[in-house]
């Protein structure tokens, strides 16, 4: 089967090493990769902020984009798939043309850990893995997706890993997009209690499915001095292949 | 803490609340037993979700037809004895109130929580006028002894540490130090047992209004509820509009409900359904009855895009979930109402020029939108906020400016790219302008972004 | 009312801090409030109903007001098993604050009396509720101070709840 893929602009610019551990899982487990070119930003930041119309426009890009596309759509990350699937439709309703495209990529779109587990049941398989593995579930992935099983199905399959619970694990991390930047103290408070969940859980590596989370966590664990590893899911997947 | 809006210092409010350690410790302490306490008492109830639908159903039922069960509510509480009054703002509210005081020439009213008497500013207006406000809630009673307003809607004095209440009873009240609660509020008791029975009014809220009967319903636990309402020969009650029930046979859903959701209990130790005055020959109830039906704003929010915000019943559970309140508190939010329910009523309330900082004071992770009882879409809310913010020009010229290059470059790859690489080389610039605390959380681009890899 | 219901209830009304004591019959009630109350407290009892004037012996001096018990013992309206609670009406010239000033509340309530859910309760007063209507769950209570429970507030400290009699079979609540 062939997929198309959204990398995010955070995966594009900050996280690349993400994109190409979801290219090297995709293809291991059988999947055509098509990147289509041109792509850019969901529009979340600017839908998030209230700057509806600026939203649009970024929706209507990359429903020219991926509309010219056929089958699944597969992304990193829970909240840009949460913003395509659940407000692409209703920001672009009142746009003839738009307002069908919207729909019909709403409805081919998929996280990641949503596709691997789902379509093509990549848990039933053996990964290989080491350590104490953590798992941080990001709120977009949880709440709005309803992507809970997943992840989880994905790590039970890390064979030679250890994976430890984190106390209050569907707990905000303090990231939620430009609240990292509006209001950087509590962002900071919460990665701060974040990260000592973190570090009582006893684990060496944190993961998640959302780089956005990951990064405002990294940070938090970094100003405890921690060494605790932060890894998208898709890169221990990808490294235990 | 006076009663001034804070609304628009909210970012500094958080930053004060968050250096404070005692208070992210009694906060912590607090959410962490709520959630607790919420999630065993749900454990033993069967179908919350049809219950969650069923109290969602009956909120919009009385929302949609709001003036009509107002007058039935109005129609069936006069023919029970009582007296209702509609007061179209807080200050047509505050003069009803104090006028029926002073025409009776009270010197002393004992109240018993109100949540919308925080919001219409009824002690400080009442004290002005020369009448002495008691406050037997323990809580209420607290901060009152405080000079400072609540930080919760169901546990106002939540900030505090037993050893400041203990401290503050120490010094206020003339007693031995003690720190034990059960002491504490053994204290409490004798103190304000002397006020119920010597105030010459009772004044209260109401959890709900039943339209069909007429009838007042208060839930409480400390019993000051039924003193303030049943002792005194005078009960004003001060209610919201849109706090109504069509009947009794929809209140067993919300005892279902409320108490769960705002304390993790069954039910609460009391319930108290007032229909009218205490009838000739009776041996219950207030000989008056003035029932106070608040609008202040309710009727335009009815109108617009976030009527289902309407529904609230006042139960907690959302700020007691949500990981910005946990972090700073209740007095952050700068006015009556905080958390997630807070911050969409206060702008709702109070205005966008007052407000405006309040809805960035949120993560949109959607941990209230689960725990509402009566399905309130508090995100989808606080997101048509954020619209109307920036509608209205109140997100900065500087946010305006970014968003709309924004625009243009995510419609435009060579443009996103470009400035990609822009933020790569310039990074250093980019780290000093966006500062530590936002940019220095980053890492720096990467070299070779994910798009050219894919080439 | 069927023993499920009679049992729920005296569950319910423990998880809320009631001591519950059950009666077959109402020749034993004088015998129940010796043991249960404390020779010489202060006890109010409005001695109206037949369940109240056999209460009369209870040990004690009897005070005529209320305000002044320090017990107070009287028969109340309903119960309602899904909570446990008891209902306290004002109809019939009754002082429902009778019960809330002193410091225990010694509630008798007959066995056919209780309701099995809040439905079937609020279903039979809905036409006509009197001017009060309490329902009482357990003593009073307050978590305000770092949400420690502490019990005894401004009402009653310690509730004792004597159910009385037998019920008949059926339906809770009917011929009550």
């Amino acid at each position: 089967m062939r997929v198309q893929l959204f990398g995010t602009c955070l995966v594009d610019a900050l996280f690349p090493e993400v994109g190409e551990a979801t290219v090297k899982l995709l293809r291991h487990f059988g999947a055509e990769v098509d990147y289509p070119a041109g792509q850019t930003c969901c529009g979340q930041p600017a839908f998030n902020a209230g700057y509806r119309a600026e939203a649009a426009a970024a929706a209507r890009h990359f429903l020219d984009i991926f509309a010219a596309t056929e089958g699944p759509i597969v992304t990193p990350s829970g909240s840009c798939a949460a913003m395509v699937k659940h407000h692409y439709p209703a920001l672009l309703q009142d746009e003839p043309g738009m307002s069908g495209k919207a729909a019909a990529v709403a409805g081919r779109i998929y996280e990641l850990s949503q596709f691997l587990v789902g379509v093509l049941r990549a848990h039933e398989r053996g990964f290989a893995g080491r350590g104490r593995i953590t798992y941080h579930s990001s709120c977009h992935l949880t709440r709005s997706l309803g992507v809970r099983e997943e992840p989880l199905a994905l790590l039970a399959a890390l064979r030679g890993a250890e994976i430890v619970p984190l106390s209050d694990a569907t707990r905000c991390c303090g990231f939620g997009g430009m609240f990292m930047a509006k209001l950087p103290e509590i962002s900071c408070a919460l990665a701060d209690e974040k990260a000592g969940a973190i570090l009582a859980s006893g684990a060496d590596t944190v993961t998640g499915c959302d780089s956005g989370c990951l990064m405002n966590i990294a940070d938090g664990l970094k100003k405890r001095g921690s060494q605790v590893r932060v890894a998208h899911l898709a890169q221990l997947l990808a490294e235990g292949l | 803490m006076s009663a001034e809006q804070t609304s628009l210092q909210f970012r500094a409010n958080a930053a004060r609340a968050i250096n404070d350690p005692q208070l992210r410790a009694a906060l912590r302490n607090a959410t962490d037993t709520f959630g607790q306490r919420r999630e065993s008492a749900f454990a033993t109830l069967p179908d919350l979700e049809a219950l969650r639908e069923r109290a969602s159903a009956i909120r919009l039922e009385v929302l949609n037809h709001l003036p009509a069960y107002l007058e039935q509510f109005t129609a069936n509480a006069s023919a029970a004895g009582a007296i209702v009054h509609r007061a179209a703002d807080a200050a047509a509210a505050r003069e009803l109130v104090a006028g029926l005081l002073k025409a009776r020439g009270v010197t002393m009213v004992a109240k018993s929580k109100s949540m919308v008497s925080e919001e219409i500013h009824l002690n400080p207006y009442l004290e002005a006028a020369g009448i002495e406000v008691v406050e037997t809630d323990l809580g209420e009673y607290i901060i009152q002894l405080e000079h400072e307003t609540p930080s919760h809607i169901i546990v106002p004095a939540i900030h505090k540490s037993r050893q400041q209440v203990g401290r503050l009873f120490a010094e206020r009240l003339g007693i031995p130090y003690s720190d034990d609660p059960q002491v504490l509020t053994r204290t409490a008791r004798a103190v304000l047992r002397d006020k119920f029975l010597a105030a010459g009014a009772g004044l209260s809220g109401a959890n709900f209004g039943i339209a069909a009967s007429g009838s007042l319903a208060l839930f409480t636990n400390e019993g000051n509820g039924r003193m303030v309402t049943t002792l005194p020969p005078l009960h004003i009650a001060v209610l919201s509009i849109e706090k109504l029930l069509p009947s009794l046979r929809e209140l067993p859903t919300f005892i279902r409900l409320l108490p769960r959701s705002a304390t993790g209990q069954a039910i609460t130790s009391y319930l108290s359904l007032i229909t009218g005055t205490r009838r000739p020959g009776e041996a219950t109830g207030a000989e008056e009855l003035h029932i106070v039906l608040l609008d202040n704003g309710r009727s335009e929010i009815l109108k617009g895009a976030c009527r289902e915000m309407l529904k609230c019943i006042r139960c907690g559970a959302c700020m007691n979930v949500c990981p910005v309140y946990r972090t700073v508190g209740g007095h952050a939010y700068g006015w009556t109402y905080p958390g997630p329910m807070g911050l969409i009523l206060t702008n709702l309330l109070a205005g966008m020029e007052t407000s405006y900082p309040l809805v960035d004071a949120s993560t949109l992770c959607g941990a209230c939108v689960e725990v509402c009882p009566v399905k309130i879409p508090l995100v989808e809310l606080i997101l048509e906020l954020r619209r109307r913010r920036v509608r209205d020009g109140f997100s900065g010229s500087a946010t305006d400016l970014g968003m709309r290059l924004f625009a243009r470059a995510a419609s435009a790859p060579k443009l996103f790219n470009w400035g990609e690489r822009l933020a790569r080389i310039c990074w250093p610039a980019v780290r000093r302008i966006g500062g530590k605390n936002v940019a220095g959380r980053l890492p720096r681009p990467a070299a070779k972004p994910f798009h050219a890899r894919m080439k | 009312m069927t023993s499920e219901v009679l049992e729920l209830f005296i569950e319910n009304a423990g998880k809320a801090a009631a001591h519950v004591v059950r009666l077959a019959k109402v020749e034993v009630l004088g015998q129940a409030l010796a043991e249960l109350l404390p020779s010489g407290a202060a006890v109010y009892c409005p001695g109206k109903t037949a369940l109240e004037q056999a209460a009369v012996t209870v040990p004690g001096k009897r005070v005529p007001e209320y305000a002044a018990a320090e017990i107070c013992v009287e028969e109340v309206e309903a119960g309602i098993a899904e909570t446990g609670s008891l209902v306290c009406s004002s109809a019939g010239g009754r002082a429902v604050q009778a019960s809330l000033l002193p410091d225990r509340h010694v509630a008798l309530l007959p066995a056919a009396k209780i309701f099995a859910t809040l439905d079937d309760y609020f279903a039979a007063v809905a036409a006509a509720p009197p001017a009060n209507l309490t329902l009482i769950t357990g003593p009073s209570r307050t978590a305000d101070i770092e949400l420690t429970l502490a019990i005894g507030v401004h009402g009653p400290a310690r509730l004792d709840i004597l159910v009385v009699g037998e019920a008949p079979a059926g339906i809770a609540g009917e011929g009550s």
